[in-house]
């Protein structure tokens, strides 16, 4: 039985003359990973994700869904969407539109939706109609419609859109407890610091093509340190020979390559100084974001 | 999901507006004709009438101002389903969820139909109600009226869905309003020229009988009216020989539904074309 969740084989997509999606795009998805689709405005990410769900007719090439094409409706089941832009309908109440939402997909129980509304802290909107919301309110009751419930695989577009900094935490919570139970995760969003902490894998699109698709881990590069978390850095610094630079309570520490981290780790606890952490300094997610996009940006 | 636009549907404020204009015509409709009888009909020209004389008079007015509001129902309903649901952005969500795009389409825009289907009952059975109960008549085809009632309505549904997906919301609105209005004075020239052969050697009614198969909007509006009139009264026949409420052979009974259906599969599959 294969692992792959989602299977693009070569698509393409032009609006007129723009080009969404350009020749030969090719990503695989295994089943329970969570991606981050980043790129700049306009980049594509949107267009892949409706393309996949089959609400974007690729111009060229091949999609599959668990092994079914997306114009096949059971390819949908246990799949969930949350488009970037939605506007509901004014008069229905958040339950009102579950069961809408139910009668077609089936697949959950009231409580659950409760449940998850409860979590994102908007249970008490429940009964209230939609037209009578803020946006956040809105937002969070899209998130909790979207995400209630075990579904196996779930497309979130901008799903911290107009959230305050408590919605956009819950809204993270929610996506690393989908993560947790298995959930595929595919996540486009521009908040890099929440997609860094729910998300193990990332694909850049740049104007319509994939430049990277890899584990975070493995795109994020060496910058050179190990950094030392110590309630004593000026100790540590001496007791290392005066090398490296105090920040704080820790200490940056040059290293040749990240080959000669478990020697170096040996000889700090060899120092005697207390220490609470030690790791490898490595580009957060901006600085792959940034380096990879200026990197294409400097060679298109 | 059908359900899901009929709730959709049902919360629009127009079917409000209409409800309570419908309610106001039936009480006016139901004064008028309790004010007159059917001796009165015939007194200038000393003319003998009959209920039937007064209830094809009362149905064959009364019908002609219904079916603007039947038609303008069907075409504003129509042309705002699709186009609205896509700009709400609320069409991508029904799509991503485990239905097939032709169960999204027939569904969302089936409601529309159902629900003119649904006025034009009640408005043409009411109005022929509470005429009997005035003037007590028998309809020429109970059967036939009720029968042409989605067959007329499903030409204009399925021409302004498709062209609201083509044009928008207001040009398929509007462009369907001027081609019905158009159609309908055609249909009237096909029919006088039953009662006037001569008409049948001009160009003028070559092209009438041409709109009226291009655009077959009123043909199942007259079998509608067809089917709900009095036989047997002097008017019947008054008008017969002009041509008005002549008989509909059965493949222009039939057509405007035929033609709605291809109108239909034409829309879905632009529709599954379409970028939601």
């Amino acid at each position: 039985m294969t692992n792959t969740a989602i299977s693009v084989d070569s698509i393409s997509k032009h609006f007129g003359k723009t080009v969404a999606l350009a020749e030969n795009f090719s990503i695989e998805i295994a089943k329970g990973q969570s991606l981050a689709i980043l790129g700049a405005n306009g980049a594509g990410k949107t267009t892949l994700m409706r393309a996949v769900l089959g609400l974007a007719v690729p111009d060229t090439g091949n999609i599959s869904l668990y092994g079914l094409s997306p114009s096949d409706p059971r390819s949908r089941i246990g799949v969930r969407f949350l488009p970037e832009r939605i506007s509901f309908p004014k008069w229905a109440t958040p339950l009102q539109m579950y069961r809408q939402l139910e009668r077609v997909r089936n697949e959950g129980r009231e409580m659950d939706f409760v449940h998850r509304a409860d979590n994102l802290a908007c249970g008490d909107l429940l009964s209230r109609k939609l037209g009578k919301m803020s946006k956040g309110q809105r937002q969070r009751i899209a998130v909790a419609l979207m995400t209630c419930g075990t579904p196996h695989t779930v497309f979130l577009d901008e799903p911290s859109s107009g959230l305050d900094p408590a919605g956009r935490m819950l809204v993270r919570s929610t996506v690393a407890e989908l993560v947790d139970q298995g959930s595929t995760v595919v996540l486009n969003s521009h908040l890099l610091g929440e997609v860094e902490k729910v998300c193990d894998w990332a694909s850049f699109i740049h104007k319509g093509a994939l430049v990277a698709h890899d584990r975070l881990e493995d795109l994020s590069q060496f910058k050179g340190n190990a950094v030392i978390e110590t309630l004593k850095p000026d100790i540590m610094k001496a007791a290392l020979n005066h090398t490296g630079t105090v920040k704080e309570k820790t200490l940056v520490y040059p290293l040749a390559s990240e080959d000669g981290f478990a020697e170096f780790t040996a000889l700090v606890a060899g120092s005697g100084v207390e220490f609470t952490g030690i790791k490898l300094h490595k580009e957060s997610l901006e600085d792959i974001f940034m380096r990879i996009m200026e990197g294409e940006t400097n060679v298109s | 999901m059908f359900l899901n636009a009929l709730e959709h549907m049902a919360r629009r404020k127009l079917l409000l507006i209409v409800g309570i204009l419908s309610l106001c015509y039936l009480l006016l409709f139901w004064r008028g004709i309790a004010s007159v009888n059917s001796q009165s009909l015939g007194a200038e020209s000393g003319i003998p009438t009959s209920n039937a004389d007064m209830a094809y008079a009362a149905l064959s007015i009364a019908g002609s101002m219904l079916s603007v509001v039947v038609w303008g129902l069907t075409i504003v309903l129509g042309a705002s389903i699709l186009p609205d649901e896509m700009e709400a952005g609320r069409m991508s969500i029904w799509a991503a969820l485990p239905q097939s795009r032709f169960k999204v389409y027939a569904s969302t825009t089936l409601a529309p139909l159902i629900v003119s289907i649904v006025f034009g009952y009640l408005l043409f059975g009411l109005t022929a109600v509470i005429t009997a109960f005035y003037a007590p008549f028998t309809p020429s085809s109970i059967p036939l009226a009720v029968l042409s009632m989605p067959i007329w309505l499903s030409a204009t549904w399925a021409f302004v869905i498709l062209f609201s997906m083509i044009v928008g919301k207001i040009p398929a609105m509007l462009i369907t309003f001027i081609l019905e209005g158009f159609a309908v004075g055609m249909g009237n020239i096909v029919e006088l020229a039953k009662g006037v052969p001569d008409l049948h050697e001009s160009t003028f009614y070559t092209v009438a009988r041409i709109v009226t198969f291009i655009l077959p909007f009123e043909r199942g509006y007259r079998s509608v009216q067809m089917g709900l009139l009095p036989k047997a009264s002097l008017l019947e026949e008054a008008l017969a020989f002009m041509g008005f409420g002549g008989d509909l052979p059965l493949w222009e009974i039939i057509y405007p539904g035929v033609w709605a259906a291809i109108l239909f599969f034409i829309g879905y599959r632009l529709f599954l074309r379409k970028d939601l």
